[in-house]
């Protein structure tokens, strides 16, 4: 069997599917390290753990010990960015800037049945548009700098998908302003995430919001979809926990889905998710995504955006076209032609550069693509 | 009247194959717990004495509480100056 299709069976441990290909003896040493390693790039040694744990995956003891290793260091990874987060969240709040807690730490805590099950390697979290530039400047006072310089002055208020700031003991964080890049981010709604009603988890005793059930489903989706190109396997599990867990309510979802014009990529992430696990449980929504046939716009778009190939160009023209405003496609489009030094320095030499790259994006080079964004 | 101990407030904690992992807020190592360590953790979601975690942990251990008790008490101290208990104001 080869690794991908180990990998599909280790994410879907513990989910009802059709017939899991499983091995009939523990790998050979050479076949081992090879899935180690996988596992380990896809964040799923919990699940290979606990599937050995549970005989569904056949190991050696010693093969046995090293799983359970793993587990437990991504275990201590994942605690000591709970800690940050519990830091974090007295900076923001001695800021005032309001916040909700996105993926990682709010999927483990509300959607997985045992939180020691869900491994995540930075923090996320959705600051108001308004608060944006307060919440940079309050972490930036506790040693959190930037990865990219702003284009301009308010863009990252206005357009941005996320900010990454890092902190010298290695803690990575992303603000988001809201859930995906693109078109399809740009026709979020944002205000609507901070007009519903959150979800509340605890960790070390203190209280955070996460998004609601319906809100985190989409959320799952659109980072499955659009994230990575071939998608990765954690946001598939969390989909699937998300579906099975019954907190979601299909005819909001959907209506979200349509507010947002992101039936497509909420659908195809549905799809992509029961098809590639083998996911064999009924779920409506599942029905519906299998029988979805998107417009033949969206279907152009997603087809782009889930390109291994979807240069920053690209993604940035389709998010002018998602802007209704033209003072603010303008604007935007000024703000990434026309961005500050300090932007553009160590990225792109000249005007000259910045234009052969955009050129070089538009016309389907591979000089920028999903991974090394 | 006896001590009583509760899991340090902010602590971030995971349980999986027969271990505890606890981070504290304030120091930046991991602590892992076994056998006993493990089970009086888990026993303390809610504040309690050496006393009342030995009567519990007797079904664990089909033992009775006083022979238990001699356990504890260590257990509790080094839980304690690892940063992970808090020992409240004797009762």
């Amino acid at each position: 069997m080869d690794i991908d299709g180990l990998l599909r069976v280790i994410t879907a441990h513990g989910l009802p599917c059709h017939a899991p290909e499983v091995p009939a003896a523990p790998l050979d040493d050479q076949q081992w390290r090879r899935l180690l390693d996988s596992v380990s790039w896809e964040r799923i040694d919990p699940l290979l753990a606990q599937a050995i744990d549970e005989g569904a995956f056949p190991a050696t003891p010693e093969q046995r010990d090293e799983a359970i290793d793993r587990h437990l260091r991504a275990m201590a990874g994942a605690l000591h960015l709970e800690a940050a987060l519990l830091r974090i969240a007295d900076v923001l709040d001695a800021a005032r800037v309001p916040f909700r807690v996105l993926k990682g730490p709010s999927v483990a805590h509300l959607d997985y049945a045992d939180p020691a099950l869900r491994q995540f390697g930075d923090l996320d979290l959705l600051i108001p548009s308004g608060r944006f530039e307060a919440a940079i400047v309050a972490l930036a006072q506790h040693g959190f700098t930037r990865r990219y310089p702003e284009p301009r002055a308010g863009f990252d208020r206005r357009f941005t998908k996320s900010v990454s700031v890092v902190h010298p003991d290695g803690i990575e964080l992303d603000l988001h302003r809201t859930l995906a890049a693109g078109g399809f981010g740009q026709r979020i709604d944002v205000e609507m995430l901070w007009n519903t009603s959150p979800q509340r988890f605890t960790v070390g005793n203190c209280s955070f919001d996460g998004l609601g059930p319906d809100e985190r489903l989409i959320h799952a989706c659109y980072h499955l979809a659009l994230g990575n190109s071939p998608p990765r396997l954690v946001p598939q599990r969390d989909i699937a926990e998300m579906l099975r867990g019954g907190r979601t309510a299909t005819a909001r979802v959907r209506a979200l889905a349509a507010a947002w014009q992101g039936e497509a990529v909420v659908t195809h992430a549905i799809a992509t998710t029961w098809r590639n696990l083998r996911l064999s449980a009924e779920v409506d929504l599942v029905s519906w995504s299998a029988d979805f046939v998107p417009r033949p716009r969206d279907r152009r778009e997603l087809a782009r955006a889930t390109s291994p190939d979807y240069t920053y160009a690209a993604q940035s023209l389709d998010a002018v076209r998602a802007i209704g405003s033209p003072r603010e496609r303008l604007a935007f489009v000024s703000a990434l032609a026309f961005p500050r030094r300090s932007y553009v320095r160590g990225r792109y030499q000249g005007f000259g550069d910045r234009l052969r790259h955009a050129v070089a994006g538009i016309v389907g080079s591979r000089t920028t693509t999903k991974e090394n964004r | 009247m006896p001590a009583v101990y509760r899991r340090t407030p902010r602590a971030v904690w995971r349980h999986a194959h027969g271990r505890v992992l606890i981070r504290t807020s304030d120091r930046s190592e991991i602590v892992m717990l076994t056998s006993t360590g493990q089970h009086v953790w888990l026993l303390l979601d809610e504040p309690a004495t050496a006393e009342h975690l030995a009567e519990r942990l007797s079904d664990v251990y089909h033992a009775t509480p006083d022979e238990i008790l001699p356990d504890i008490g260590p257990a509790l101290v080094d839980l304690t100056e690892r940063g992970v208990l808090d020992r409240l104001a004797d009762s």
